[in-house]
């Protein structure tokens, strides 16, 4: 029933921001299936050296058994059956694996903590001595707390804890220093709060989900490495055992008994990656990534729109002089078909600014990034027709007629611009790639769009990364790169809101010079009506993802002239100045 | 054509000339220059430089302490149980043990300085140039092995973190975290007895172990490939997630929205921002490998520092050796952290500001 | 005791080279409301931090409370603190995400034992002041807006029955309906409990309507001082023209 264009567009910002992003713990498959895979773990860990207990010390008449009915995995050189001993292992390797873990967690977590509370100075040293220890291989550690304590399953327990402290405690002293500048923690120490209370309820609690995570990659580690130790001979000495040493007599006899491998291997593995899953399943958990559609752009079929409107709709046709004609636009989240922007149409005429104000969640900046032919991901748009500047957006579109077509300019200049290249480079880019500029040419022509939006120095800019410039100076630099293109129209979403006021009105005044000076045609998108009306020529007023008036002329955006009650509540919410003194409330003189 | 200055004559928007005071420079004047660079450099250096030196001296006096803390009577315990009194004795005088702490600490620190940690109780030879003998084996291992966990793990990470974007090939995400999930959980002295038992003992065309019978190529392949799959799978899922996050980055929007071409965007608007994070993150599993060389190598009885450094715990409790083996170790590791973050700075030179994470 | 509450003079604050306040002047009576204007980098959160104790001057006078913060002690300067309430800006990072709104403020209340029993009655009161349903005392930030939530840092602040309340940027991050409900609430708070407030903003308009006095900071300097009504009528230094001129609020506002 429709004409699909599958958008060549990559996972943008969060599916929509009016979606409440809801704090909580979403279970999945992968936490599932580690928790109960390492429930087996435990249950044979209990189990097994009851029951098994005997049958895995007993010697028999069979050494070296291959596989075969009576020992499925063989027997070793005394005879005793690898199945069994096998299960029973699993108590002392998951026992000392978890005592050392534990160990760790309480040593590190301890550790960090005591270097946040400490005086600034003994911090830094602290916070020094952590990342040193850290940089050390932890069998390496292990190894030393060996060479000091001798061989054994205590000290292979001891080793391991002490080698996995320092991962702990950098952890917990890097969270502490990223919770501590928030301002609840702030607000608490002015209120008087002590500081190892300050720990316990706002540090600790805070940071229980990543911590969890160590928790379980940190087992897994301390199984693979006491495993490890006793493997080479350093941890549990003969007659206990563990998987380490069972898979060290196997190692033995590996030419001419393998099978006896596959017992401790098997529940080395299985151990390790139950731990490795619930890691992994609670990282998910705590940061579920919403698994989002692609997005899609499509035409609603003529009967369809019909249908919807209830009444003829005259024939599209796209009359001279529009840049942009947008009809019946509805975009919608596509898992659960909410629709997030509704049935909204509208044109821009060419050289006219049309701004859209609305609050957070009104879809203002959703209708934009469609009309770009970026909808996020996740989402799906569909308009009735959807032109820019004469090009069918709904069709097959060549990226080199949308970059001549569209020109963008975003939020927060600090994010926007890739850190790592230079403005140079990442400006050339689309002049070299898509419009068939030489790179010459290219920095050529950037540099004049620098002069025109008035950067100083605008040769030496080439050369400098984003966070060489302020902020205004490169929302600057970013209008004169949407501008390169010769664009017939210019998206800005938001382009001021992280600008200090002085800033704002000079790039406010350099979006309006672009307009007068190339005629360029300007999509405005603003939660500020004071800047829309200076700025625009004609105003949507979005709510809800809804138009709920339509300004045709800027003078009547006052709270007398506006019809709708909603535009007049966020005209008389917006905040005036006030310059005549006769004016100011009694008792504030 | 610059911007307003407080400097100036108030702007002419502001109206008429008022005592403008005093105030400092121009709010938006760009910041930097080219020589700013130069001065993080150096200030990086120096820092750096100096905790280098800082880490070496604490490793000094981390191994140092590994025959002080022995408990009990050190001497008695390096002996061992069934040494007459003559024989601990022997061992007192020869560590030094019987002179006062300070003492001890200084010569073993001039020792050092000129590189003697004293003569092995076993081979009589001098403990470092045991561990110099083994080095180079344990180093051509672990070289090869890191070289090719940052080459394929970044590699094969990034090319699934690319292809499995937004909802695509949701198949190859799953096996991929799969395969990836379980080689990780192998530790990888185990895989070395995995790969010994199909090599060796199956196919018989590798060596089970080093021998001099075989080609040292032939006897190190095994090893580097036990040392580098858990690496591999590591690496690759570290990358891969990085890989997914760094592409939801604003100015990764912005890229799409100049309408570059897909291997633009990702060859060089994705590649450093990820390197950055991917090297910071991998240093840890990079030092890692190196312990796990140790594990490995008596596996396939590899004449490294690994086989010298238990063999000298478990057996010999040839403290000399032991001394030497791990500042040898400890100091490489310290090294390749250095090294990493040098090339972090190269890539993105704004970590070269300290924190970066 | 006096009238005035702050008295700052010839306040100095520097980091290394860099001066970020300077030779700043502010005195502000009881139950009067100042509002501190400037833009990035212009000192006036320093300024706050200065006034509650967390920033040291490094020279000048500082008395707020009839205490000379400068010169104060431990513990005068812990007393101090309670006295001295600061609103922070950011309404998702001021509330602790693993405490109740009851847990909350009863730390606000007793910052040692914090039980939220022993004050229930008190603080059912402070979240029906700030206009919010009793009941929520059990329930968890992510269970409410922005707005609502900026409440509840209000209510807070106010619990502690504070003589002076420092409130930074507490709107800036919100919808312009729900900015205008938040003023309107603190409006009439501060004048029915007779509040003495520094009310910082970078929003000219926004100020105007919660204060008295205003001071415009620039690049660390008071560069304008006194009775908003005066100020934004007849504004003597040319940055508070141009920042007046540049407020999209402000009447002659237009893009040049």
């Amino acid at each position: 029933m429709t004409d699909a264009v599958r958008l060549p567009s990559d996972p943008a910002e969060a599916p929509a921001p009016s979606i409440a992003r809801k704090r909580g713990f979403v279970w999945n498959g992968t936490l599932i299936t580690g928790l109960a895979m390492f429930a087996v773990v435990i249950v044979v860990a209990v189990a097994a050296p009851m029951f098994l207990g005997e049958q895995a010390t007993a010697l028999s008449d069979q050494p070296n058994a291959g596989r075969g009915a009576e020992h499925a995995l063989g027997t070793d050189s005394l005879g005793r059956d690898m199945l069994a001993r096998t299960l029973v292992a699993t108590q002392l390797t998951v026992g000392m694996a978890l005592a050392a873990t534990a160990l760790a967690a309480v040593a590190g977590i301890a550790i960090g903590v005591g270097v946040w509370l400490a005086p600034r100075r003994i911090r830094e040293l602290g916070l020094r001595g952590i990342e040193f220890a850290v940089s050390y291989p932890t069998l390496l550690v292990a190894i030393m707390v060996a060479a000091i304590l001798g061989k054994g399953a205590i000290t292979a327990v001891f080793a391991i804890a002490v080698a996995n402290t320092a991962g702990f405690a950098r952890l917990t002293s890097n969270l502490a220093a990223g919770l501590s500048s928030r301002d609840f923690v702030t607000t608490a120490r002015l209120m008087g709060v002590p500081p190892h209370r300050l720990a316990m309820r706002h540090i600790l609690p805070n940071m229980s989900e990543p911590m969890l995570i160590l928790v379980a990659q940190a087992f897994a580690g301390a199984l693979v490495e006491i495993s490890g130790l006793s493997f080479v001979g350093l941890g549990s000495q003969n007659p206990s055992f563990d998987f380490g040493t069972l898979l060290d007599d196997a190692l033995g006899k590996l030419g001419t008994n393998p099978i006896l491998v596959v017992g401790p291997a098997a529940a080395l593995v299985f151990t390790s990656l139950a731990a490795l899953l619930i890691g992994d399943g609670l990282a998910a958990a705590a940061n579920p990534r919403s698994a989002g559609t692609r997005s899609k752009l499509l035409r609603l079929t003529p009967s369809a729109a019909d249908a919807a409107a209830g009444s003829s709709v005259e024939a599209p046709e796209a009359p001279e002089g529009l840049v942009v004609d947008a009809r019946r636009l509805t975009i919608s989240h596509a898992a659960s078909g909410r629709e997030l922007v509704k049935d909204v149409s509208f044109t821009i005429r060419r050289g006219e600014i049309l701004g859209i104000v609305g609050e957070s969640g009104s879809g203002k900046s959703l209708t934009a990034s469609t009309v770009a032919r970026l909808v996020p991901e996740g989402l799906e748009a569909r308009a009735a027709s959807l032109d820019v500047a004469g090009t069918d957006m709904l069709g097959r579109v060549s990226p080199t007629e949308l970059a001549q077509r569209i020109g963008l300019v975003y939020q927060d200049p600090g994010t926007s611009l890739n850190p790592a290249l230079t403005l140079g480079s990442q400006f050339s880019d689309v002049l070299t790639s898509r419009l068939g500029h030489s790179r010459k040419e290219a920095r050529a022509r950037i540099v004049a769009g620098f002069r025109s939006v008035l950067l100083p120095d605008p040769e030496s800019r080439l050369g400098q990364h984003p966070h060489e410039l302020s902020g205004g100076m490169k929302q600057r630099a970013m209008i004169a790169s949407a501008m390169s293109t010769a664009p017939e129209l210019i998206i800005a979403d938001e382009p001021t809101t992280a600008l200090d006021v002085t800033v704002q009105r000079e790039v406010l005044s350099i979006i309006k010079r672009m307009n007068v000076e190339h005629g360029t045609s300007v999509l405005f998108i603003s939660h500020d009506l004071g800047v829309v009306r200076s700025l625009c020529d004609r105003v949507l007023v979005m709510r809800e993802g809804q138009i709920v008036e339509r300004i045709d002329s800027t003078d009547q955006l006052t709270v007398d002239t506006v019809d709708h009650p909603y535009t007049k509540q966020l005209l008389a919410a917006t905040p005036v100045v006030t310059v005549d003194a006769l004016d100011a409330p009694e008792g504030r003189s | 054509m610059s911007l307003p200055s407080p400097h100036d004559e108030p702007p002419s928007d502001a109206g008429g000339a008022v005592g403008a005071a005093h105030a400092p420079a121009t709010p938006d004047n760009g910041g930097h220059r080219a020589g700013s660079n130069a001065a993080a450099w150096r200030s990086f250096l120096t820092r750096r430089g100096l905790g280098l030196i800082v880490n070496i001296l604490l490793l000094v006096l981390a191994t140092f302490f590994i025959v002080q803390l022995i408990p009990g009577d050190p001497a008695t315990a390096i002996a061992g149980e069934n040494a007459t009194l003559e024989q601990v004795e022997q061992v007192r005088t020869e560590l030094g043990l019987d002179r006062p702490m300070w003492d001890q600490l200084t010569s073993y620190i001039g020792g050092v300085a000129q590189g003697d940690f004293g003569d092995s109780f076993r081979y009589g030879l001098p403990a470092l140039e045991l561990v110099l003998t083994a080095a180079p084996y344990t180093l051509a291992i672990a070289g090869v092995a890191v070289s090719l966990v940052l080459v394929v793990g970044v590699t094969l990470g990034m090319a699934v973190g690319i292809a499995t974007r937004g909802d695509r090939n949701a198949w190859l995400d799953r096996s991929f975290t799969a395969v990836m999930s379980v080689m990780q959980s192998i530790p990888p002295y185990l895989q070395a007895t995995m790969l010994v038992l199909i090599f060796a003992v199956w196919l018989a065309v590798l060596p089970p172990a080093y021998s001099l019978a075989y080609g040292t190529v032939e006897s190190a392949l095994l090893p580097i490939a036990a040392l580098s799959f858990g690496g591999i799978a590591s690496v690759s899922r570290i990358v891969r997630r990085e890989t997914a996050v760094t592409q939801e980055m604003d100015y990764m929007r912005t890229a799409r929205g100049w309408r570059l071409p897909a291997l633009r965007r990702f060859a060089k608007h994705l590649v450093p921002n990820l390197l950055t994070t991917t090297l910071t993150l991998s240093g840890i599993i990079l030092t890692s490998m190196l312990g796990s060389a140790i594990i490995v190598e008596t596996v396939f009885a590899w004449p490294g520092l690994g086989t010298t450094v238990i063999q000298a715990i478990a057996i010999d409790k040839d403290y000399p050796v032991i001394q030497a083996a791990v500042f040898f170790i400890g100091a490489i590791s310290i090294f390749i952290t250095f090294v990493i973050d040098v090339i972090l700075g190269i890539i993105d030179p704004r970590t070269l500001g300290g924190q970066h994470d | 005791m006096s009238d005035t509450l702050i008295n700052i003079a010839d306040l100095n604050v520097s980091f290394g080279d860099a001066h970020i306040l300077r030779d700043v002047d502010l005195r502000l009576e009881r139950g009067r409301t100042v509002g501190i204007v400037g833009e990035s980098g212009s000192g006036k959160s320093t300024l706050a931090k200065a006034m509650v104790g967390t920033v040291k001057p490094s020279s000048g006078e500082l008395w707020v409370a009839g205490l000379d913060v400068r010169s104060a002690t431990r513990r005068e300067l812990a007393r101090y603190r309670r006295s001295v309430q600061m609103i922070p800006q950011d309404p998702f990072s001021s509330l602790s995400p693993r405490q109740t709104v009851g847990q909350t403020l009863a730390e606000a209340v007793d910052p040692r034992r914090a039980r939220v029993a022993h004050h229930t009655d008190l603080i059912a009161h402070w979240l029906e002041r700030v206009g919010l349903d009793a009941d929520m005392i059990h329930r968890y930030p992510h269970e409410f807006s922005g707005g609502q939530r900026q409440r509840i840092a209000l209510a807070r602040g106010l619990i502690v029955e504070p003589e002076l309340v420092i409130a930074d940027e507490i709107t800036s991050a919100l919808d312009v309906s729900v900015q205008s409900q938040i003023l309107d609430l603190l409006d009439e708070i501060r004048q029915s409990l007779g509040l003495t407030m520094a009310f910082i903003s970078h929003n000219l308009a926004v100020v105007q309507r919660v204060s008295d006095d205003v001071m415009v900071l620039y690049q660390g300097q008071v560069v304008e001082a006194g009775p908003v009504a005066q100020i934004y009528s007849d504004p003597q230094h040319w940055y508070t023209r141009r920042l007046l001129a540049a407020d999209p609020g402000s009447p002659t506002f237009s893009i040049g």
